[in-house]
């Protein structure tokens, strides 16, 4: 307490300052990031030696001796893995405490100047005060005093409290770290010791199995179990649908980082295949692409918006890669957006799709502040290689399009939507799937065929949505929820059917008929851009600033009363079909650049 | 079932001398994936040596940094033993060659595994 001040009125002690916090939680989850994709080559190694290394068919000594050393390799390599393992969920566990050891210091420095200014503003009406005033205002002063040093009480406490665990919590990571320092410390340990991964993965569903039964079965898994599939199978976990997108995240990430490391170690070298400059090429786009999402804030809280990968396989579909990130948390976002690119896409344009889904995310904090909001670029299926236009024009390496490959796409992204759905443990989100060009024509499969768990489908710049449909009704959705978006200045959409007779621009190619057309059946709304450029309106209904993108960011919100529609195009038998939309100035929408 | 031109016992297979019984492809074979384990390990060597400290708060930084220099080190003699192991069955295949070239053909097979690719 300091002097009493005038009318007897005490100043309380100022309180104590918090000291700087040096942690940085998102650099400690990236070294427990690094150990586990170390810990992924270990966990392989140990798989080798039990497995294809054995030679079991190298009969005599030097045969046996191999064999020991092998064995002798296979064990050390095994222990290592377990230690490393234990070491780096230690960390993971750290980083968290750090994470929440911030929290608590942000909220203490607040206090502290809080009250800080308390007392100065306290002190000043104690020095303002009148002697005659001071007798009737005593009381009011003297009261305001007490009650500001309960509260610096209050704080001391919970700032003793807040250092006292942070000691502590560094005390156990240092002590982690110490534990598992030497080789001997490793093989007294865990030399010899089962590998909990073996027994989880012998349990594991089938591949193609509902996702509901992968999550049940990683439900099933203890805590050891779990941190070990991350590196004994992080291609396994990270791509599984079901299981919850923090986890595949993190396995991903391993596997991620894993790639990277060993692929870019062989280029330094000049070691590489061109299997393996393709493998790169995908993982390097797969990290640029996350490390730009990264820099996303939320529009509305200025936070850091979590970054999920939630898919990477590098080696899919014969080296083109399937890719897939989340801008916010599929886990526990009110809306999710799935956005499905089409033709000439493959895992190495993962950047540009999360751009359009980084947009998504934007736009529809900004249309309801008050949901939170999941976009998803999602490059889950094999899409075609070109664009597929005829006479003269480009075509795919057959000529033709077809859509097997839509048909299989379907079938993944209905899988993928099921498992966003499963792996929820609060109320389910609102989905919406908006499938772009010849992702279109995936997502009319994935519901026609698949009976995707969508409650909102949308069709943008679509060459047809596949064979099957007629209407929406083919679809299995209320046409109240079907939305298609077709720029007048865009080419891909009179690739799709028009009626019987279809004197259209290029006469339908195959891939079903057209969903901004009138008869079609789902709502159009507005996508115009003023742009004459054929290909500038195929890629434009994304950018910031369209009328597109506001239209878009209401649908995935659930605002349909605020999407402007636009009339459908019509198709008369006697002539070639007639767009209402040709020529209507554009509505510029919401600019995040402005 | 092994095919004369992939399973070559090396000197003749007699009661006295079994010790040399081998498939030298597959021996082959298994010294690429070695050279591909020591490759790999390295760079999981060089990932631990790169891995951030700066995260940490200074007490447990000292900790974290010596822990990783140890654990790039044990790393990187794993990756060693797996180059040794796959040097050890080149010298194998080498060795057979100059006991037991049998016919060219197969020795020329052969030849592509006695160099290190990686």
């Amino acid at each position: 307490m300091t002097a009493p001040q005038g009318a007897g009125v005490p100043l309380p002690e100022p309180p104590s300052v918090m000291p700087a916090y040096a942690a940085r939680a998102a650099l400690v989850d990236d070294c427990c990031t690094s150990l586990r994709a170390a810990c992924a080559r270990l966990d392989d190694l140990g798989t080798f030696t039990s497995g294809p290394a054995r030679l079991d068919d190298w009969v005599g000594s030097s045969g046996d001796v191999y064999r020991l050393r092998t064995r002798a390799l296979g064990r050390r390599a095994e222990a290592m893995s377990l230690a490393l393992r234990r070491v780096a969920a230690r960390v993971e566990d750290h980083a968290e405490t750090l994470a929440d050891l911030g929290v608590l210091h942000a909220d203490l420095v607040t206090r502290s100047t809080s009250l800080a200014g308390g007392i100065e503003v306290l002190r000043r009406d104690v020095a303002r005060a009148t002697p005659a005033g001071l007798a009737s205002l005593g009381p009011v002063l003297h009261a305001r005093s007490v009650a500001l040093r309960a509260s610096i009480a209050d704080y001391e406490h919970d700032r003793r409290r807040w250092l006292h665990r942070l000691f502590e919590e560094e005390q156990a990571m240092v002590a982690a770290f110490e534990r598992l320092h030497s080789m001997r410390q490793v093989r007294d340990r865990f030399a010899g010791l089962p590998d909990p991964a073996d027994r989880a993965l012998r349990d594991l569903p089938a591949v193609g199995s509902p996702p509901r039964e992968a999550l049940a079965w990683w439900r099933s898994l203890s805590p050891a179990e779990r941190a070990a599939l991350l590196v004994a199978a992080p291609g396994v976990l990270g791509n599984r649908d079901g299981l919850p997108v923090r986890v595949r995240h993190r396995a991903n990430e391993v596997r991620l980082e894993r790639d990277l490391a060993g692929l870019r170690s062989l280029r330094e070298r000049g070691d590489l295949t061109d299997r393996e400059k393709q493998v790169l090429r995908n993982a390097e786009a797969a990290a640029a692409a996350r490390d730009e999402a990264e820099q996303t804030r939320d529009p509305q809280t200025g936070e850091p918006v979590p970054v999920r990968l939630l898919l990477y396989d590098p080696t899919a579909f014969g080296g083109d890669g399937a890719v897939a990130l989340g801008v916010g948390d599929p886990d526990i976002a009110d809306d999710i957006s799935v956005l499905v690119p089409g033709l000439g896409t493959d895992g190495a344009d993962i950047p540009g799709l999360t751009a359009h889904a980084t947009s998504v995310y934007e736009a529809a904090r900004d249309a309801d502040p008050g949901a939170s909001h999941a976009s998803i670029a999602w490059i889950g299926y094999d899409a075609p290689d070109n664009i597929p236009v005829r006479d003269g024009l480009a075509a795919d390496a057959a000529g033709v399009v077809r859509e097997d490959l839509a048909e299989r796409g379907g079938a993944a992204l209905a899988q993928a939507v099921d498992g966003l759905r499963a792996s929820r443990e609060g109320e389910p989100a609102d989905v919406t799937v908006i499938g772009h060009s010849y992702g279109s024509t995936t997502a009319g499969h994935a519901a026609h065929d698949q009976g995707l768990a969508a409650d909102d489908l949308v069709f943008v710049g679509s060459p047809g949505v596949g064979g099957g449909v007629d209407d929406t009704a083919d679809l299995g959705m209320s046409s109240q929820h079907v939305w298609a978006a077709a720029n007048s200045h865009d080419v891909v959409p009179h690739l799709a059917g028009r009626g019987s007779i279809d004197l259209g621009l290029l006469g339908g190619i195959g891939l079903g008929n057209d969903p901004a057309e009138d008869d079609f059946g789902a709502i159009r709304f507005q996508a115009e851009s003023g742009s004459g450029s054929e290909t500038g309106a195929h890629s434009g209904y994304f950018e910031d600033g369209s009328e597109s993108l506001d239209n878009l960011a209401h649908i995935v919100t659930g605002q349909y009363g605020l999407v402007d529609r636009a009339p459908g195009v019509t198709d008369p038998w006697w002539g070639p079909p007639r767009d209402p939309e040709l020529g209507r100035s554009p509505r510029p929408g919401p600019s995040r650049a402005a | 079932m092994h095919t004369d031109a992939h399973r070559t016992t090396g000197p003749p297979t007699t009661p006295s001398a079994p010790e040399m019984a081998m498939v030298p492809t597959s021996v082959g074979r298994a010294s690429r994936e070695w050279d591909e384990q020591h490759v790999d390990l390295r760079a999981a060597a060089g990932q631990v040596a790169e891995a951030s400290t700066a995260g940490f708060t200074p007490p447990v930084a000292h900790a974290a940094a010596a822990f990783l220099e140890a654990w790039t080190a044990h790393t990187a003699a794993i990756a060693q033993g797996c180059e040794v192991q796959a040097d050890a069955m080149r010298a194998a295949i080498t060795d057979w060659l100059d006991r037991d070239a049998g016919s060219a053909a197969r020795g020329w097979a052969l030849l592509g595994f006695v160099e290190e690719l990686r």
